[in-house]
């Protein structure tokens, strides 16, 4: 064997397994095969292990269903891969793509895809319409790392936006992203329907809430409740998790916050630097962002859009449930739990000025009027007005098995607070409810209230019978 | 693109016969009117309100339904499944009729449904055996009132249910102002010149000829009413297409001179 054999010889097992980078390839015909793994939200496909290009083929369906977008709520979606968000791809940069775009017989429309992790006319719109029954092919190279959005670009764009066709493409750097214990895939949109938020039956698509921008809907991937409910995501205690998350729109930025938890990195726009330490992130529709955060506690950590009115009324909540032990150096929990006296504690009464006494409640009526009252101020931020709470995370008032059954079971809950998993109509919550530190008549006041409205019957609750299970509990 | 159907056209002429299955009245007469096209070629730089004119026509009162477009196939056997050319028609042409036998059963409940899964070339052919043509898209958005609310209303309404819904048979439905039964909200219907929609006339700028301006909302900026999303879905749809295309909610129905 002579010298440039050997050298032949070594450069073949070099480029099978080192990190030669292949991406300067002329003929893509050359480079390895393999079909891409793709996922629905909000499970990402694995990391890309390989060192070198390849040839990369993607096989993606686009349906027209109806499902659900929220309780009660359906919805005729148009889904890359039959659902929404669409399924997550993902390559590496220099990566050659076939893009195989299938378009089901049962479609009405026509569809296409605009990626923009593409380079060239439309993204790929212009080489992949597709007539219902068809399927195109067309090809491209990754010449730009990063997290990219794709959707539908057919006339009319913004309808087949609104009805869910979007999802996120990653294109991993040649380094590679650092290792991290949990992945997942979150996409926030907006939803214009006929009927108002709430209001019943299949909803079909309106366009003029959607040219004046006024969804009824804003969620996590794809309905309201995606993410709460039996389809929390899960960690586990000093996991590193890492968030892809994108913004399908059509027309709503989206001002990604974790609550509870700070974002240790954020790629910003989805791009290749980082900035460290953030709260909230602002993602443009058709755009996106990479999150990393190490989790030190065991917490529900909730995904909200920090435009608050967003998440607790058109549904842009979802919960991040971490498990393991606890740490009081990082979060205590409640210590301490007495009367404040802004006068200090040696001033108990000005003598010369008499309290100003607040109405009994004499009546049911009055009880009832009373404690509404005391239900708006205290208890409808998670309940709802409506007594509905939010499903998966907060529990019903209003027809609710669990309250109208035990009446000092809901006494306790009220003068104590609660934690830990129950089950209201047949559906489990497990959350949060804080002490709130009410005197007995307004607990008498509030559970007559809630024991006696949204459908709810019952007897009224006296300001003795409180009296006597906070005695008992403190005894 | 255009000429090769129209040339297509020439030669299939040549096999029909002059069989016309319609009676008079069959045919609902459309008024000629000065109209101003949904998309209008403005690459040349000219404002986009140019009017056009369009001639008074006639136009099949219903689509054509299974039925008829069997009672054609009985004297036109090219156009049975088993042998008609793939030229012609894509592996899905007429699959719904499979099991069963049209000729034979003329009471088949589908009888009276929209036929589906029919080329252009099919559809071409069929108007032709019937003395007439498909209508242009012109024709075909006068035919369909296509700017009137009510219209749009209905289609917007057909694109929120998927496809699963049944479709009516083809006199089920009230007939539009113009007397034209189920034009919107049933199916899809093939146009004479469904692919030219946007061709420009500088070919400078489209060497293929191709036509690619309805991506990306490119057609927003040639269009009348940009909030026309029933007639933006239909000239999407249309620009899907290739003459050998069938799809289960693509028919058609006829057209002629007077």
């Amino acid at each position: 064997m002579n010298v440039v054999g050997i050298f032949l010889m070594l450069g073949t097992i070099y480029s099978g397994a080192f990190a030669k980078d292949n991406s300067n390839w002329s003929d893509p015909s050359k480079l390895p095969v393999e079909k891409a793994i793709l996922t629905k939200a909000p499970n990402v496909p694995p990391p890309i292990t390989r060192k070198n290009s390849a040839k990369v083929i993607v096989e993606m369906e686009v349906k027209e269903y109806t499902a659900r977008l929220a309780d009660g709520v359906d919805y005729t979606f148009w889904g890359f891969g039959g659902s929404v968000p669409g399924p997550m791809i993902r390559i590496r940069e220099g990566d050659y793509v076939e893009f195989h775009l299938s378009n089901h017989p049962s479609s009405k429309m026509p569809h296409n895809i605009d990626l923009h992790a593409v380079t060239g006319q439309g993204g790929g719109a212009e080489g992949s319409l597709t007539s219902p029954g068809k399927t195109s092919v067309f090809n491209f190279k990754a010449l730009n790392s990063g997290l990219y959005i794709y959707h539908c670009a057919t006339a009319p764009v913004g309808m087949h936006i609104a009805n869910g066709m979007y999802g996120l493409i990653l294109v991993e750097p040649k380094s590679g992203l650092p290792k991290v214990d949990k992945e997942f895939y979150v996409v926030q949109s907006d939803f214009y329907t006929l009927g108002k938020n709430g209001e019943k039956g299949l909803q079909p698509f309106d366009m003029e809430k959607a040219i004046k921008e006024q969804p009824d809907y804003i969620v996590f991937n794809g309905s309201v409740g995606a993410l709460l409910g039996d389809n929390v995501m899960k960690a586990d205690v000093g996991d590193n998790v890492r968030i892809f998350f994108g913004a399908g729109g059509p027309n709503i930025s989206a001002n990604f916050h974790v609550i509870g938890e700070i974002f240790d990195k954020v790629y910003q726009e989805g791009g290749s630097t980082f900035i460290k330490n953030v709260q909230t992130t602002v993602v443009p529709p058709g755009g996106s962002t990479i999150v990393e955060f190490k989790i030190d506690i065991p917490a529900n950590y909730i995904l909200v859009d920090h435009a608050i009115f967003r998440a607790f009324h058109k549904g842009a909540l979802g919960i991040l449930k971490v498990e393991g032990k606890k740490n009081s150096n990082i979060y205590s929990g409640k210590t301490y739990d007495g009367v404040y006296q802004p006068e200090g504690p040696t001033i108990q009464k000005m003598p010369n000025v008499t309290a100003a006494v607040a109405p009994k409640a004499n009546t049911m009526e009055e009880q009832m009027k009373f404690g509404k009252e005391v239900y708006e101020n205290n208890c409808s931020a998670c309940h709802q007005n409506d007594g509905k709470g939010l499903k998966g995370a907060f529990p019903p008032l209003a027809k609710s098995d669990y309250l109208m059954n035990d009446k000092v079971r809901s006494i306790k809950i009220v003068l104590h607070g609660f934690q830990g998993p129950i089950v209201v109509n047949g559906e489990t919550y497990d959350s949060v409810m804080p002490s709130l530190d009410l005197k007995n008549e307004d607990i008498a006041n509030v559970l007559t209230y809630v024991r006696n409205s949204w459908g709810n019957k019952g007897d009224a609750v006296k300001e003795e019978e409180v009296s006597k299970v906070r005695k008992s509990d403190t005894k | 693109m255009k000429l090769k159907y129209y040339f297509l056209l020439f030669i299939l002429a040549t096999f029909v016969t002059g069989k016309t299955g319609f009676t008079s009245d069959n045919w609902v007469l459309i008024p000629g009117k000065k109209i101003t096209p949904f998309l209008n070629d403005n690459s040349n730089g000219s404002s986009n309100s140019k009017e056009v004119e369009v001639k008074s026509f006639k136009i099949a009162k219903y689509a054509t339904s299974n039925l008829d477009f069997n009672n054609f196939i009985k004297n036109n056997s090219k156009w049975m499944k088993k042998n008609i050319l793939k030229l012609f028609a894509d592996d899905n042409y007429l699959q719904h009729w499979q099991g069963l036998n049209f000729g034979q059963l003329e009471k088949h409940p589908e009888n009276d449904y929209p036929v589906v899964n029919v080329s252009w070339f099919a559809a071409n052919a069929f108007c032709s055996d019937q003395g007439g043509r498909l209508p242009t898209t012109l024709e075909w958005e006068l035919a369909a009132d296509s700017e009137n609310q009510t219209s749009i209303k209905i289609i917007m309404d057909w694109y929120a249910k998927t496809s699963n819904v049944m479709i009516p048979t083809i006199s089920e439905l009230r007939p539009n102002e113009l007397g034209v039964f189920g034009i919107n909200g049933v199916i899809w219907e093939w146009v004479e010149d469904f692919n030219s929609v946007m061709i420009t006339t500088d070919s400078r700028n489209n060497p293929d000829n191709k036509v690619t301006g309805l991506f990306c909302g490119g057609g927003s900026l040639n269009a009348k009413d940009s909030s026309n999303y029933a007639a933006f879905m239909r000239f999407a749809f249309r620009n899907s297409l290739d003459g050998r295309y069938t799809n289960g909610l693509l028919g058609f129905r006829c057209a002629k001179d007077i």
